[in-house]
């Protein structure tokens, strides 16, 4: 628990001869008025006042001072230690137990509710120290704290400085010298220690119970099953040096859970990252091996014939053959730059370079790429007016939308009308997101043949009916690029139709410049 | 006398291709498929400074097989002004951006469309020479009027006010239509130099300009968005 510091020490004791002092005074003054058998109680008073501050020692010393010189002062015959009456005798052994009694209780009780405010203490300390920890997403930024909370309980004595110790990255590289993340000084001997420590997961020194004669303090970080760092506390030689260990340790203890939890949470970024980088690898396989040859195909087939059989035919046949060479042309060439654009989020890990843009431009160039292949006008765009600028990468989210519309053509009827719309999505409370979405009035895809879709693509299962013309890279492309803005692409079945929609999050705006006029 | 463009294309069908269908609209075409060849075709004495100019347009690969088509550019750009189109298989915006800086009229990515590269060569062609010639004062297109020189920008016959800022920005692209001017030109052009970070500026003004020029602001037809390189002021029919 914690001891005073000199200062409360020193107000404790002033206190406590004050209230000597007062009580001397108020003996003096009644003592015209009194027999020494009513003074005597005020004596016990005082004493018994005095044992709320002073400690037991003190509390007894001057207990037998007080009631010598009360016997000196009071008792007659006054001015010698000798007692006339016999009742006066009994009367004085009576006062010093009584003194004695009360001021070990005193001291007992001030004892137990010190003890208590200490647990308490404790207690509110682990709890906020847990929260903070909860809260960290970087556990590794709050050692400097425990690094405080340490130095705090050995009192911030430079005799005992803390030094932590833990592990970067495999529990297996302890003895790798450069492993290991420091705060403090550590010496060779030390750090011996440390690693021990880490290794074992046991705490080292004074009132452990292992190397109880080292001259510092070792309490390991541990989580529940591996122990991630380790604290020193030198310059410890026994228990009593540091009472605090319990709680020490578990301040220590807090910290390996979550900086377990932390690395656990890491694997399985890793290995979901890893698992996403396979799928994208056979969605791109798979477009490869099925999603060109039919365009190739038709190319082919169209070219052979205009080269070989060019006289015989007639303009118009040639025109259409032109013109169905065009078409798979460009199809292949969306599809290139689907499987580029994919490849190239896979290589980079989903780290999107981004920038500050408009919905209403990259909605806007979309339009306007797109009505060349929408003879009968069946897109059209609707935006909210003052929709707040996006962070992204402008071309990938034309190509999202390209992607989206390119789709609904391909799924809804002939002439039937196309919607993309731009628009605030209020629905998260304070995280309001920004929605992209292209809504058709076809048949739309019932819902799970478009989860079939999506889910064919990332199994790099191509044998679905319905996921033909690379409609599936499309949409795991437009998924991909979703996520690498942090959001997600849905899907809705409408009354009318399918809707696709990426819901994008949105960052605190820029600072405009003001306006001129 | 037709017009005179080098080709430099190391493909060989492509370039044979694109050099039939220049042929075709009347254009003299010269093909080079290595950049030595293309220095050579240009003459060493041309490309470090004569007044007169050996082509009316050169249309440049990237990829060449003894260099980087853009080390033509740069030696091109010290001294002369014929517009270059870039046709690369190359999609990434960085370069992209940092090819127009440097001089490039215009940038296309393969594959393209016959229709799309001469688009693409008219406008090239129409600002060639633009700074012997007096500069770009007004602009036409539709029911837009440009009046750089009055300071008056009039919509289907109506006077539409703008605030310096916007007049500014539209006025660059007017000095610029048809072709693309990158976002980093028109911060500096317009803010200046210490304002080449604040995209959003443009965005901002941009909206701005075609809330009060555009009929469907979700559907431009003058002020087009180029993503992730800058923007394009609709070219005038004349």
């Amino acid at each position: 628990m914690n001891p005073l510091t000199s200062s409360q020490q020193l107000l404790r004791y002033s206190i406590g001869l004050v209230i000597w002092l007062l009580g001397w005074c108020l003996l003096l003054f009644f003592d015209a008025h009194f027999d020494p058998v009513n003074l005597s109680l005020i004596l016990v008073l005082t004493s018994a006042l005095a044992a709320l501050w002073l400690p037991l020692s003190v509390t007894l010393l001057a207990s037998v001072v007080g009631l010598m010189a009360f016997n000196w002062s009071f008792v007659p015959p006054r001015g010698t230690f000798a007692i006339d009456l016999h009742q006066h005798t009994v009367l004085l052994i009576a006062m010093m137990l009584v003194n004695i009694i009360i001021a070990g209780l005193m001291v007992f009780l001030r004892e137990q509710s010190r003890r208590a405010q200490a647990y308490a203490r404790a207690a509110e300390e682990l709890r906020i120290w847990g929260d903070k920890l909860r809260d960290a997403t970087e556990p590794c930024v709050l050692l400097e704290d425990l690094h405080q909370a340490l130095d705090r309980l050995a009192i911030g004595n430079p005799r005992h400085p803390v030094a932590l110790v833990t592990i970067d990255s495999q529990p297996a590289a302890i003895d790798l010298p450069t492993s290991l993340q420091r705060i403090g000084s550590i010496n060779p001997e030390h750090e011996e220690a440390l690693r021990h420590c880490l290794r074992t997961g046991q705490a080292l020194g004074p009132g452990t119970g292992h190397y109880q004669e080292l001259d510092a303090l070792y309490l390991p970080m541990r989580g529940r099953s591996m122990t991630s760092g380790a604290a020193m506390i030198a310059g410890i030689t026994s228990l009593d040096a540091f009472p605090a260990l319990t709680h020490a340790q578990a301040l220590c203890d807090q910290m390996g859970a979550a900086l377990e939890r932390h690395h656990i949470q890491q694997q399985e970024r890793q290995a979901r990252d890893q698992a996403q980088a396979q799928t994208l690898r056979n969605t791109l396989l798979a477009a490869i091996s099925h999603d060109y040859r039919t365009p190739l195909a038709t190319i082919m087939g169209a070219a052979s014939s205009l080269d070989q059989q060019g006289e015989r035919l007639s303009d118009s046949q040639r025109q259409q053959l032109a013109r169905s060479i065009l078409d798979e042309a460009d199809r292949l060439r969306r599809l290139t730059s689907n499987v580029l654009q994919l490849a190239r989020l896979d290589a980079i890990g989903g780290k999107i370079q981004g920038d500050w843009e408009s919905a209403e431009e990259i909605i806007g160039s979309v339009m306007h790429r797109m009505r060349s292949h929408d003879p009968q006008q069946r897109i059209s765009a609707k935006l909210e007016s003052n929709l707040p600028l996006l962070w992204g990468d402008s071309l990938l989210l034309s190509q999202l939308l390209e992607n989206l519309i390119d789709n609904a053509f391909k799924y809804s009827p002939p002439e039937s009308p196309v919607n993309v719309s731009a628009y605030l999505d209020k629905s998260g409370g304070d995280k309001n997101q920004l929605v992209l979405a292209v809504r058709d009035e076809g048949s739309g895809i019932a819902a799970e043949d478009c989860e079939q879709i999506f889910e064919a693509f990332q199994r790099g299962d191509h044998r679905k009916p319905g996921a033909a013309g690379g409609t599936g890279i499309g949409l795991a492309l437009c998924r991909a690029i979703a996520r690498a803005h942090g959001g997600e692409l849905e899907f809705h079945a409408t009354v009318t139709g399918a809707s696709f929609e990426c819901h994008l999050p949105l960052r605190a705006q820029p600072v405009n410049p003001e306006p001129d006029l | 006398m037709s017009l005179r463009l080098l080709l430099v294309e190391d493909d060989r069908e492509l370039r044979a291709t694109l050099r039939e269908a220049l042929l075709v609209e009347g254009y003299q075409v010269l093909t080079a498929a290595s950049l030595a060849e293309a220095i050579a075709m240009y003459g060493q004495t041309q490309l470090e400074g004569s007044a007169t100019q050996a082509f009316d347009l050169i249309l440049l690969d990237l990829g060449l097989p003894d260099g980087e088509g853009s080390d033509l550019l740069v030696k091109l750009r010290r001294k002369q002004s014929t517009p270059v189109i870039i046709i690369s298989a190359r999609e990434a915006e960085g370069q992209k951006i940092r090819l127009l800086d440097e001089g490039a009229d215009d940038y296309l990515v393969k594959p393209f469309s016959i229709g799309e590269l001469l688009a693409r060569m008219r406008v090239a062609l129409r600002h060639r020479g633009n700074q012997v010639r007096a500069a770009v004062t007004r602009y036409e297109q539709g029911e837009l009027v440009v009046d750089l020189a009055n300071h008056r920008v009039s919509r289907k016959g109506d006077t539409v006010h703008l605030t310096p800022t916007e007049f500014n920005l539209l006025a660059r692209l007017v000095r610029s239509a048809g072709q693309v001017v990158t976002h980093r030109q028109l911060l500096v052009d317009v803010w200046g130099q210490e304002y080449l970070e604040h995209t959003h500026y443009l965005r901002l003004y941009m909206g701005q300009l075609r809330a009060k020029l555009e009929d469907n602001p979700a559907e431009p037809q003058l002020l087009l968005t180029e993503p992730g390189v800058g923007y394009r002021l609709m070219e005038t029919e004349s």
